[in-house]
């Protein structure tokens, strides 16, 4: 019998045989996690990766700029750096500190307290030059960082501030022009969408989309920024010639109702965000003394004989006088409530008195006007009756917001009590109405219009980043008739030639305006020896083409008449105003 | 087929790459394009500040320039036979 051994399994070819599994398990491993990962997983961790990648920024608008009718910038937006740390990663914070203060001018003291604090982020410094920012990053100091952060610059400095208002830190319009159009010059945000690599750098043709951001609109005002300069610098000499407590004044196209400037003095810094005013620096709160104000548009005062244009101008176009009519028998006293006159005191109800005391004298109404005489003007208000007097005062914009594209516009106050039986006559010579500078341009600015009252407004036009413009609308309605104006003109001219307002004469040009003092109210409801002088005019007379409206406040006691201290500033605007306008002399006046 | 396929692969890369090439110079000509927009507004508010009125007045003054304080007009005769400019008077007449 044959034996057959049994062949025995080579260990080598075994082990061979083992690794041979262990790598196909392996590799069947890596095959089903690859399947996993590509296929499976796939979607998952595709969308993981992009999200990584993506990136979305939004990119904030350019606000629009705000440009005076001949193109010049009052206000734009720029990229400034803004300066901020890092407490944790600042390694020296005094000699940080120290080294920022000097440059930047920030108090070392409070930088360094806030360096050492212990918040993640805080800024040292926002919207700083760029040159400047480069400085300070220079000094290569741990932890300081910068980053790139819009600012609006007014170029114009405080000369328009009165006008365009200003912005806060953030770029929200607070007040004036920056405000009423704030969502016009905001802009629309857009948005980026876009793929980065771990260096942050965008990834080409990787995932991405922009939304450009819209430009905010620019702005095209009516003002005239040389016009605008000359008018505050001679409201600022004003309140130094005079030790008055601020100037106002505005010029108003006659016949567009454009407002070619409005400025006040003491002046506001719309950087600072703080009105330049010395006596600031010692009010009990400062802050509050230094906000911004607008008195053309928001201060009311009672306008005193510049009113007496609308008591005449109602009377003569309701045919109940004309410029020769004679009123008999104007003495320098009346008296409407019995015995108000007795006590012989100013500032008694019912007792009127005429500004320079004269003889009982027969007087035209042109007299009356020139003059300016109390007791003359409430015998012809006297023709009208308080209801048709009352009906005129708000023909001609008083007792109303006139609608300026401004901010919060004062609509004035006409007191005409139920009862009271000397409110017609006080309103009259304008008292017992209180009104603003802006209302009082805009009613004499009717009469140079032939009667037709416009509308003031700031904004001419809006234009967009395509060049479209979008042109502001007006309202006019007519007040007097043109034959009533073009007397009313000659009357106002007769003022300047020959009565109280010859200091408003211009040479050249026929001026016509009216001259105003008004005692102020004290807080005890009695009137002081502080006035409110103001003078109203226009030029040139045959044609008006502007007018300017100046009111000065609380002038000192040898300035105090309208003639003496707001009249000269008028002739100064209005000069500067014709002559930048190009319109041709038409005849000396005063 | 093979060779066919060689080239349109390498073609197909060849193209990803300039793209890729041309997306990085356009990110960068975006760039320049941002700081030149960003130095002509900076130039802009140079011109602005430069033209400000209250800048130009006090140093007008320290020239020892001043604002006009007379009208002059000329009047051009039209009707002569050579024009004859004439400075006018204030009531328009010749002088």
């Amino acid at each position: 019998m044959t034996t057959v051994s049994q062949p025995r399994l080579n260990p080598t070819r075994a082990r061979m045989a083992l690794i041979g599994i262990v790598v196909v398990l392996a590799w069947l491993g890596m095959g089903y996690r690859l399947f996993e990962i590509q296929v499976v997983r796939a979607p998952e961790l595709a969308e993981k990766g992009l999200s990584q990648r993506l990136v979305t920024r939004e990119m904030a608008p350019q606000r629009g700029k705000i440009f005076d009718r001949n193109g010049n910038i009052l206000a734009m937006t720029v990229d400034a750096k803004s300066l901020f740390a890092v407490p944790d990663q600042v390694e020296e914070p005094l000699w940080v500190a120290q080294q920022i203060g000097g440059l930047l001018g920030v108090d070392s003291d409070v930088l360094y307290d806030r360096l050492t604090s212990d918040k993640d982020f805080i800024y040292i410094k926002r919207q700083v030059d760029g040159v400047l920012a480069e400085k300070v990053l220079a000094l290569e100091m741990a932890g300081v960082f910068a980053h790139p952060e819009p600012t609006r610059i007014y170029p114009a400095g405080p000369v328009a501030s009165h006008v365009t208002g200003f912005v806060d830190i953030d770029g929200d319009g607070q007040d004036g022009v920056e405000l009423v159009y704030d969502d016009e010059l905001r802009g629309v945000p857009g948005s980026a969408v876009y793929e980065r690599d771990r260096a942050g750098r965008v990834i080409p043709q990787g995932n991405s989309n922009i939304v450009p951001a819209i430009p905010g609109l620019d702005l095209m005002t009516t003002i005239d920024l040389p016009l605008q300069y000359q008018a505050q610098q001679a409201c600022v000499d004003a309140v130094e010639r005079t030790s008055a407590r601020s100037c106002w004044a505005v010029a108003i196209s006659v016949e567009t109702g454009e407002v070619l400037a409005m400025v006040g003095a003491p002046v506001f810094d719309p950087q600072t965000r703080q009105t330049l005013d010395p006596a600031c620096d010692h009010a009990e709160d400062p802050a509050a003394c230094g906000m911004f104000s607008n008195f053309v548009v928001r201060g009311i005062f009672e306008p005193g004989s510049t009113q007496k244009m609308i008591t005449v101008a109602a009377a003569l176009e309701e045919s109940e006088v004309t410029v020769g009519t004679v009123i008999e028998g104007v003495d320098d006293e009346y008296e409407l409530l019995e015995g108000a006159c007795r006590s012989g005191d100013d500032d008694v109800i019912g007792c009127y008195r005429d500004f320079d005391a004269h003889e009982i004298e027969d007087m035209t109404v042109a007299e009356i006007f020139t003059r300016s005489s109390n007791v003359g003007t409430i015998e012809v208000a006297k023709t009208l009756g308080e209801a048709r007097l009352v009906e005129y005062i708000r023909a001609f914009g008083l007792g109303d917001k006139t609608g300026i594209d401004y901010t919060v516009e004062a609509p004035g106050i006409l007191r005409f009590d139920a009862g009271c039986q000397t409110c017609w006559a006080s309103a009259a010579i304008g008292y017992s109405v209180a009104a603003t500078p802006l209302q009082m341009a805009a009613a004499y600015a009717a009469i140079g219009n032939d009667g037709v009252w416009i509308t003031p407004h700031i904004v001419r036009s809006k234009v967009d980043s395509t060049g479209q413009t979008e042109v502001a609308g007006i309202k006019t309605h007519e007040v007097v008739s043109p034959t009533t104006a073009l007397l009313m003109r000659e009357l106002l001219a007769k003022v300047v030639e020959k009565g109280t307002g010859h200091n408003a004469a211009v040479d050249g040009y026929r001026v016509g305006g009216k001259t105003g003092t008004a005692n102020q109210l004290g807080e005890d409801g009695h009137y002081t020896e502080a006035t409110n002088a103001s003078f109203v005019g226009m030029a040139p007379i045959n044609d008006p083409k502007v007018v300017v409206a100046v009111v000065i406040d609380s002038p000192a006691y040898e300035f105090r008449t309208g003639g003496l201290s707001a009249a000269p500033v008028f002739a100064e605007i209005m000069e500067y105003a014709l002559h930048s306008l190009g319109v041709s002399p038409d005849g000396t006046s005063g | 087929m093979v060779i066919i396929a060689v080239v349109a692969f390498l073609g197909l890369g060849f193209a990803r790459t300039s793209l890729d090439r041309s997306a990085f110079e356009l990110a960068e000509l975006t760039r320049a394009i941002d700081e030149q927009a960003a130095l002509n507004q900076q130039l802009r508010l140079e011109v602005a500040r430069l033209e400000n009125p209250a800048r130009i007045a006090p140093l007008a003054e320290d020239l020892g320039l001043v604002l006009p304080d007379t009208t002059n007009r000329l009047l051009v005769n039209l009707d002569a036979p050579t024009p004859v400019v004439a400075e006018a008077d204030r009531d328009g007449a010749n002088q």
